[in-house]
């Protein structure tokens, strides 16, 4: 089974496991190091630093954790995020990545669930599913790895 | 004009991993389908608790036309008890029989991750 390790800094020597760097700040949208974003709040300027990110294919997270934490409002706010983030990564040739966040067996999310979640959000399960495949493996496929001994 | 079956409408069973009472997913789940599509849709999406098997797995029906909606209630509720939705079936036989399978696997995976903590 392959595993992809989730880093916060970007290795200096070449690794042997394949990983992608990960941040949570999206001022760090001007590094090009950085594959993946995990978005918590947002506002206007993120959409405007978005556009103007130097790496194309960046990762933007939206963790399910985080959504159960709202409710109410605040979640039919969030609901509207992830289709407006969704319609704009695609513009700006960007990919949402929807994550479950756990921490334990009893905060995982299961396939059918995020198919149910996509199309509350108004996005179609199937394209989604293939877009993020075909995003990570180019995230992936783009690194040189070092050679097990 | 032809005569019909006025036909009962198409249920489906979901296995769910709770960590704490059947009566309190059930209104876990109704308050955040209440919380997030309203009382009507709450109302019509019949949500009932069928079963317990083990200590932590439940079974719930709710309408098929409102199951995705359902799924993504029961994926947002609790805040100290998450509930994880492990299979979803048309008739209970076939989600008890699964569910057997299933709750081998899941007490092997409990127990490895309790002796890590």
């Amino acid at each position: 089974m392959k595993v992809i390790h989730l880093l916060r800094k970007k290795p200096l020597a070449s690794t042997t496991f394949p990983y992608l760097v990960t941040s949570d700040n999206y001022h760090d949208l001007a590094s090009k190091n950085v594959d993946l974003l995990e978005i918590t709040e947002i506002d206007q300027q993120f959409y405007e630093m978005l556009k103007q990110a130097p790496s194309k294919k960046l990762g933007i997270e939206i963790t399910v954790s985080n959504l159960r934490a709202t409710g109410g409002q605040k979640l039919a706010k969030n609901v509207a995020l992830i289709k407006s983030i969704h319609s704009f990564t695609e513009k700006y040739g960007n990919q949402l990545v929807l994550t479950s966040g756990a921490s334990s067996v009893f905060e995982m999310v299961s396939g059918r669930c995020f198919d149910a979640l996509l199309k509350l959000c108004d996005i179609k399960p199937e394209t989604y599913w293939i877009s993020l495949n075909n995003w990570l493996e180019h995230k992936i496929n783009m690194r040189c790895y070092a050679c097990d001994a | 004009m032809p005569v019909t079956l006025k036909r009962r409408y198409k249920r489906r069973y979901i296995l769910v991993l709770y960590r704490s009472s059947s009566e309190e997913l059930l209104s876990m789940t109704r308050g955040k389908t209440v919380n997030m599509f309203g009382y009507v849709f709450a109302q019509k999406a019949s949500l009932k608790l069928i079963d317990k098997i083990g200590p932590d797995l439940h079974v719930i029906r709710c309408r098929s036309e409102f199951l995705g909606e359902v799924l993504c209630a029961l994926m947002l509720i609790g805040n100290e008890h998450s509930a994880v939705v492990l299979d979803v079936s048309g008739t209970l036989r076939s989600l008890r029989s699964r569910a057997v399978i299933k709750k081998d696997v899941i007490e092997a995976i409990l127990s490895t991750t309790s002796t890590k903590c």
